[in-house]
């Protein structure tokens, strides 16, 4: 047995090298047919085989560096993948996988290159005809064969045909190869995916109080509604802090976009608010101080706030507040009248001078200061769903729906603004919000 | 004069060019569903390195993304006209946040048209 030559040599055991080539085993592996059970895909090819060369047996086997596998023996009693798999010396399928061509044998006991092979006599072999598996990147992973069990010379349009389904499977195996690579590659973008929309919550989280700080005689209560199906940091900001002795101070913000841009504009308004609040107590003074910020920051985005500084009184709470591009703050009465408050005010971060102006607020018990991002005042219903047209939830609609919640709370206030916003966009909501009501308590 | 089917069903942006201008005239609701188009459209027009005309007559809703495309395309273009942002929420919005006096504002195209150099712009 001998003249057969291998491009990339023998091993120490006599078997093509290849056979051992890390590269050619990744491939192999990539395939996902080794070990694994038969398959009709592949057992019609071989049938076909069969029945166009007249062959006792035809197989698809696959070849690793040890052991040959039979993924397809059609004729043959099937005993499972377990015991259709062999060593790999004991078969011919490594000649044409080392060979990475054609391996044609006509005699099998006298050909010089197979003559006294060990797997001549369990297999039966007369003649042989295999062509490799072949994948995209080139490697020969298995064989498509025939065996007869007596000596015979193939026709040429029998080792046509035999080629021809060689390459049906390896492009079928090519296939599953794109598609498992696929399906990696969408598995580590979903990784990905998720570790960034943790980063993007937890980012959020950090952007925005977990709990109000309690103000001494006043009633506090924020809330943030997500937009349907963001996981995107998105710009809405609220605080609520002391800005110094018994001055308070309540700031909601909007920073126009999401992502990281927006959020860094947050931070920069978050702790510019904080840091400044405590030094002025005009409310127009420190946003017009953030403006100055962010434009010598040169802050990629701009944002709208209303900032509130208040003490409590004898009588209640009173303050100033200021609009910078926001929407006018409400007040609710213990009446359930409800009254804009603000003056417009320019948007922060865009032009070099802005014009802000404080007004003087004052809330007796019972009344509520309620402040909101532009989600409030903007809800639309789902534009993908089909018709009835609902209008835009607009900031009319917002303060009818705010006097209704004469006599409530701060949460239970926010908590019902939340379910009227979801019960007219559906529960799709277009845009983030953030709710922050502040109310003196009643009297008993 | 092109016009584009967007991916969304409430915004349609029509933009041609006149000889001395690039129009976008905005039809219908913007929104976090249509961002991508609307800046993409931007991004054409300021290609054509035309000064730009947005005709907002037929915008039913603007969103904070447009007025921040709308501030951008300001600083960054060769001149840019708004055309009738008179009416409506996104007047509104104009007016709530204090940069109406950014922009010039035109009530019909002839005369926003009229605002710009009439000669045909150098390629």
């Amino acid at each position: 047995m001998g003249g057969v030559e291998y491009p990339e040599g023998v091993r120490d055991d006599g078997l093509p090298a290849v056979l051992s080539d890390p590269a050619r085993l990744a491939s192999l592996e990539a395939s996902g047919m080794v070990g694994s059970a038969p398959e009709q895909v592949f057992d019609d090819l071989t049938r076909l085989a069969v029945s166009v060369t007249g062959a006792a047996i035809s197989a698809i086997t696959f070849v690793g560096g040890a052991r040959t596998y039979w993924k397809s023996v059609p004729h043959l009693p099937y005993g499972g993948s377990e015991q259709w798999q062999n060593g790999v010396g004991e078969s011919f399928c490594y000649f044409a996988v080392g060979a990475n061509g054609p391996f044609i044998v006509e005699d099998a006991a006298k050909d010089p290159r197979t003559a006294g092979h060990q797997g001549i006599g369990p297999w039966g072999v007369g003649s042989w005809a295999g062509f490799p598996i072949v994948t995209t990147d080139g490697h020969a992973i298995g064989t498509m064969c025939v065996i007869d069990a007596n000596p015979r010379q193939w026709k040429p349009q029998e080792l046509e045909t035999l080629a021809t389904l060689a390459r049906a499977v390896s492009n079928e195996i090519n296939l599953r190869i794109s598609l498992s690579t696929a399906q990696s590659a969408l598995a580590t973008a979903n990784a990905a995916l998720s570790v960034s929309q943790d980063l993007a919550r937890s980012l959020q989280e950090s952007l925005l109080p977990p709990v109000l700080r309690p103000v001494p005689g006043m009633d506090a209560s924020a809330r943030y509604l997500a937009a349907t199906g963001d996981v995107e940091v998105v710009g809405d900001f609220y605080d609520l802090f002391n800005a110094r002795g018994p001055w308070w101070t309540a700031v909601m913000g909007d920073v126009c976009g999401k992502g990281l841009e927006a959020a860094k504009v947050t931070a920069l308004a978050r702790y510019t608010l904080r840091a400044d609040a405590g030094d002025h107590l005009s409310p127009a003074e420190v946003l017009d101080r953030l403006n100055s910020a962010m434009r010598a920051q040169r802050a990629p985005r701009f944002l709208t706030a209303v900032q509130a500084t208040f003490r409590t009184t004898p009588a209640g709470a009173a303050g100033r507040l200021c609009l910078a591009g926001h929407p006018p703050a409400l007040i609710r009465r213990a009446d359930g009248r409800v009254q804009q408050t603000g003056l417009p005010g320019t948007l922060l971060g865009v032009m070099p001078t802005v014009s802000l102006s404080d007004v003087r607020f004052r809330l007796a018990p019972g009344d509520l200061l309620f402040l909101y991002t532009d989600g409030a005042c903007e809800a639309r219903p789902d534009p993908s769903k089909p018709l009835p047209h609902r209008p835009i939830f607009d900031e009319e609609a917002l303060a009818e729906a705010l006097a209704d919640t004469r006599g409530m709370d701060a949460a239970d206030t926010n908590a019902h603004i939340a379910e009227v916003l979801a019960g007219h966009h559906g529960g799709w909501a277009s845009d983030d919000t953030a709710l922050l009501s502040l109310r003196v308590p009643p009297r008993p | 004069m092109q016009e584009r089917r967007l991916d969304d069903l409430l915004v349609r942006i029509t933009e041609y060019t006149r000889p001395n201008a690039c129009v976008l005239a905005l039809l219908g609701s913007t929104g976090a569903w249509n961002t991508p188009a609307l800046e993409h459209a931007f991004h054409a027009a300021a290609a054509t390195e035309r000064p730009l005309v947005v005709d907002l007559t037929g915008l039913d809703f603007g969103d904070e993304v447009l007025l921040g495309i709308l501030v951008q395309a300001h600083a960054s273009l060769r001149g840019l006209v708004l055309v009738n942002p008179a009416t409506g929420s996104f007047a509104r919005r104009l007016h709530r946040t204090g940069v109406e006096e950014l922009f010039n504002t035109q009530s019909t195209l002839p005369l926003a048209l009229a605002q710009l150099p009439s000669s045909p712009h150098p390629r």
